[in-house]
């Protein structure tokens, strides 16, 4: 099928040079012609086997050629196929088939299709007739459908016409402007900006005269490209060499963007930013050159770079965790504390999350578990997004299963940024706990006030401003809504000697600096007696803080209540003491006065006696016996009743006398020639003790040493030693006597306890002993032993 | 050398009796006379022409004035009268505060307990001859 030739008439070459080549592609020989006129031209002179025709052509349209073509004997023959983008019309294509046009195709269509359509109409051809079919409609139908086409098109026409018209004078409006625009952006640039040509430059604006400080643009289009240049680039390489490289770039890209260091005239060296745009100037490749100076910018650049990693540090420093998040939630950027939180943290009340996460969604999860904080949160951010707040602030508990933890969160605007905020979480833990503490604090002394009934309150003497605890108020019993005029108010409570008292103890205070404590009575403001102490401390003045007296005041009714009744006791019992001493005084005279009257009577019997008289004698001393022994006991209970009730004496104490004297006085009692005494008396220091005490207490040990002495025993011994210091005294009270049972040991101190049989005595004399050592605070120790004998040994504090 | 005349104070008339006898019986003095009230025995100084008794005797505890009231109202009596008038306290008191007082007595020059018997007169005795020879 190659020997096929189709003629192609169309008035568009680029839609000729398509088809041509489309078409030869498949192996079809062309013929081109630009009208039909031109189309029936070329029917003459070759052999044609088809016809594909545009409907809209100058001369002769393709209708108008499709007719005349169906009209003609030999041309009739040859297939006609219209090919248009313009008859789109079903009339058209109605009316093109009439015209007896084989195909009416309309653009655009699938090359393949054509094709198809093509060898369809070659291979149908001779088979098929209506590809070369007559005209079907008759002459007056085609020019009646012809014009009605034709007028239907120059409509359409018209009309596209018209908007072409109208688009293209907007656009040349639009050229205007922008031409205007492009030229005073050119003049007014800030950038310099220069057109070079075959390396040389044609043209600069004002910007670059000025930059390069130039007199004028001649001057500077004197100069050749690379010449306002140091000889060398920071990088080391030669200017001159580079300038090529890059112009050569940017022809050969297109464009081309650098840094570079330039030359102004007067030999100053600055940096540019320079970007090359080739464009096509009159045919031949022309470069734009704008030239920025950026001095400025890289120092502030480096500025930047500084501030920025001052900055960075900081906020890694910080232990606040702190994000910047953008109006949808989305995390922006986020510091160390940030990272390190939600890494360390599974579960928390208010999620946090690293970069690229939203926060806002994670708030809105939180707010559908129920979470009010969340939706607290979400105000927040919101209120500093819309700037009905300068920054937000809110303290909020986050415990975790380990500890218990409080956060406050503070929102604000990032910098002058208005889509972005700045959110910062700090730990207060400490401070919440510390606030916390406090609390418990003041609640517990507040408690320990009020159970204590004591309070405490502050007096600022220049101003006379006294502040009460509410405890305080409590005692004195004032409203404790009142807080004007306090000070007069408080001290009216006291009766006026004592308010008069207290104004001097407080001037005293405030010129001395020394404080007071100061008892006494008020009347409360409802009418009840009570008795307070009041403590006064001066906080002196320093730093320009006023001198003030502190102090606490305590209600000390009840102690004050049970003193008096304490001390109305106390003289009660003196009295009763007193009365008492009387009473033993004369019980003592009148018991023992009769005593001794039957002594000097049985005495003066005695005188009388005759010495034949034995017996009666014997009788006399049984009598006087009695009465001795009843005078000891009367003497005992006296004894003990004093050592009782009457208090400790200091009298200095010399052993020597004290025990010489007690055996002087005992020597008129009988003693027996078998005894032997020694006495060991080591006095160191001054001895101070009861004088009384301890003569009644050696008087019965050493009597009862010589009393109860074995008759056995060919010799009696006694010793007594006595060695002092200035602490103590310790005295040993030896004999060889009967000794003491084990079974009376524990009993010998005992009340009217008497051992044996052997005693005289009333059974109170060891009794009164202990009672005495006791008062002394001194102590007694006894070893003895059955036959053998007895050993005392006390031990007295020197009372010095 | 007998003393003149000692003098017995006391409320007790039996102990009065006993004292009176043992003296007598002793025989150391002229005249003993015995005075139950501490006021009776003042009008009885007041009235003595010559001097004041050699020894006096006296009681601690009686009625109406004690023995320290006699002291003080003895006190003052003209020191010519009381210069040889040796006064012993005879007392059955061994309370610590009759001792302790009448040692700081210028005017009693012993403490003794009763019952007085020949051992304690002979005492007495003894001491107002010391004392009237120095």
């Amino acid at each position: 099928m190659t020997d096929k030739t189709i003629l192609i008439v169309d008035d568009q070459p680029d839609n000729v040079y398509l088809l041509e080549k489309q078409l030869e592609g498949h192996g079809f020989k062309t013929i081109t012609a630009k009208h039909g006129i031109e189309g029936l031209k070329l029917l003459d002179e070759n052999k044609i086997d088809m016809i594909i025709s545009d409907i809209v052509m100058p001369e002769m349209d393709g209708f108008l050629f499709c007719r005349t073509c169906k009209k003609h004997r030999v041309f009739k023959k040859i297939p006609f196929l219209f090919y248009t983008a313009s008859y789109l019309d079903h009339e058209d294509e109605k009316f093109g088939l009439a015209l007896g046009a084989a195909k009416y195709i309309i653009k655009p269509v699938e090359l393949e299709t054509l094709i198809k359509i093509i060898e369809d109409v070659f291979i149908h051809t001779k088979s098929q007739k209506k590809y070369v079919s007559k005209v079907t409609i008759s002459e007056e139908d085609i020019l009646h459908s012809y014009s009605d086409r034709l007028i239907n098109k120059l409509e359409l026409k018209n009309h596209a016409l018209n908007t072409e018209i109208n688009q293209r004078k907007k656009t040349e409006k639009a050229l205007i402007e922008n031409e205007s625009k492009f030229r005073s952006v050119y003049q007014t640039s800030n950038d310099a900006i220069v057109i070079i040509l075959n390396n040389k430059y044609v043209n600069c604006n004002d910007r670059t005269v000025e930059l390069f400080g130039f007199a004028s643009e001649a001057e500077f289009l004197s100069k050749k490209v690379g010449e306002l240049s140091p000889r060398t680039q920071p990088n080391g390489g030669s200017s001159v060499k580079q300038v090529k490289i890059h112009l050569e770039n940017a022809i050969k890209n297109g464009s081309e963007h650098f840094e570079w260091v330039f030359k102004k005239k007067n030999g100053n060296i600055f940096q540019g930013e320079v970007v090359l745009s080739s464009f096509n100037l009159h045919g031949k490749n022309a470069l734009l050159s704008t030239v920025r100076d950026i001095s400025e910018r890289k120092k502030a650049e480096n500025k930047l770079r500084e501030s920025e990693a001052f900055s960075k540090s900081i906020l890694s420093s910080l232990s606040a965790h702190i994000a910047v998040i953008d109006k949808t939630g989305f995390i922006l950027a986020v510091n160390s504390a940030w990272e390190n939180f939600s890494l360390e943290n599974d579960v928390t009340t208010l999620e946090r999350t690293s970069i690229g996460s939203n926060y806002i969604d994670v708030c809105k999860k939180a707010m559908a578990n129920g979470d009010t904080l969340a939706s607290d949160v979400l105000k927040g951010i919101k209120a500093v997004f819309n700037k009905t707040t300068n920054n937000f602030n809110m303290e909020y508990p986050c415990h975790s299963p380990k500890e218990q933890r409080w956060f406050t969160l503070h929102i604000e605007p990032f910098g002058n940024d208005t889509d972005k905020v700045v959110l910062s979480h700090t730990n207060i833990t400490e401070r919440k706990l510390a606030e916390y503490e406090g609390e418990i604090a003041f609640i517990k002394l507040k408690e320990a006030q009020r159970i204590a009934k004591i309070g405490n309150w502050e007096f600022n003497p220049a101003t006379k401003e006294l502040f009460l605890s509410d405890q305080l108020y409590y005692i004195f019993e004032i409203d404790d809504s009142i807080k004007e005029n306090l000070f007069e108010i408080y001290r009216n409570h006291c009766s006026q000697n004592d308010h008069n008292l207290l104004d001097n103890l407080t001037q005293t205070a405030i010129n001395t600096g020394e404080g007071y404590t100061y008892n006494y009575k008020i009347t409360s403001s409802k009418g009840k007696s009570k008795y307070i102490q009041e403590i006064c401390e001066v906080v002196k003045q320093t730093n320009g803080s006023p001198l003030t007296l502190k102090g606490t005041i305590q209600d000390i009714t009840q102690l004050k209540e049970v003193e008096l009744k304490l001390h109305k006791k106390n003289e009660e019992l003196i009295k009763t003491n007193k009365e008492l001493d009387q009473f033993i005084y004369s019980a003592s005279h009148d018991l023992r006065a009769p005593l001794t009257s039957a002594g000097g009577l049985i005495n003066i019997l005695n005188m009388g006696l005759l010495p034949n008289q034995e017996e009666q004698k014997l009788q006399l001393e049984l009598v006087e016996q009695s009465l001795q022994k009843m005078d000891v006991f009367i003497d005992d209970i006296l004894n003990y009743s004093r050592n009782k009730r009457i208090a400790i004496a200091h009298n200095e104490i010399n052993f020597k006398e004290l025990i010489d004297g007690i055996w002087n006085h005992l020597k008129y009692i009988d003693i027996d020639p078998k005894l032997d005494i020694t006495i060991e008396i080591n006095q160191k220091s001054k001895f101070f003790s009861d004088l009384s005490r301890i003569e009644i207490m050696f008087n019965n040990l050493i009597s009862n040493a010589i009393k109860y002495q074995d008759s056995n025993k060919k010799e009696w011994i006694v010793k007594i030693m006595v060695l002092t210091d200035d602490k103590k005294a310790i005295i040993t009270i030896e004999d060889n006597g009967i000794g003491i049972g084990d079974e009376h040991k524990d009993k010998v101190f005992d009340m009217f306890y008497r051992a044996t049989k052997l005693s005289t005595g009333s059974g109170m004399g060891m009794y009164i002993v202990k009672e005495t050592i006791d008062r002394l605070k001194g102590t007694i120790a006894l070893e003895s032993t059955i036959h053998i004998g007895t050993k005392f040994i006390l031990t007295l504090p020197n009372l010095k | 050398m007998k003393a003149k005349e000692i003098l017995l104070i006391d409320d007790n008339n039996i102990d009065n009796y006993i004292n009176k006898y043992i003296i007598e019986k002793m025989d150391i003095s002229e005249k003993t006379t015995a005075i139950t009230s501490p006021v009776e025995a003042l009008t009885y100084l007041r009235t003595l022409e010559t001097a004041f008794p050699d020894i006096i005797f006296l009681d601690i505890k009686m009625p109406e004035m004690d023995g320290f009231g006699f002291l003080e109202a003895y006190n003052k009596f003209s020191d010519e009268q009381k210069n040889n008038c040796t006064i012993v306290m005879l007392t059955s008191s061994h309370n610590i505060n009759d001792i302790e007082r009448a040692s700081h007595n210028q005017y009693i020059k012993k403490y003794m307990n009763k019952p007085l018997n020949q051992t304690k007169t002979h005492e007495a005795y003894e001491l107002w001859k010391f004392i009237k020879k120095s």
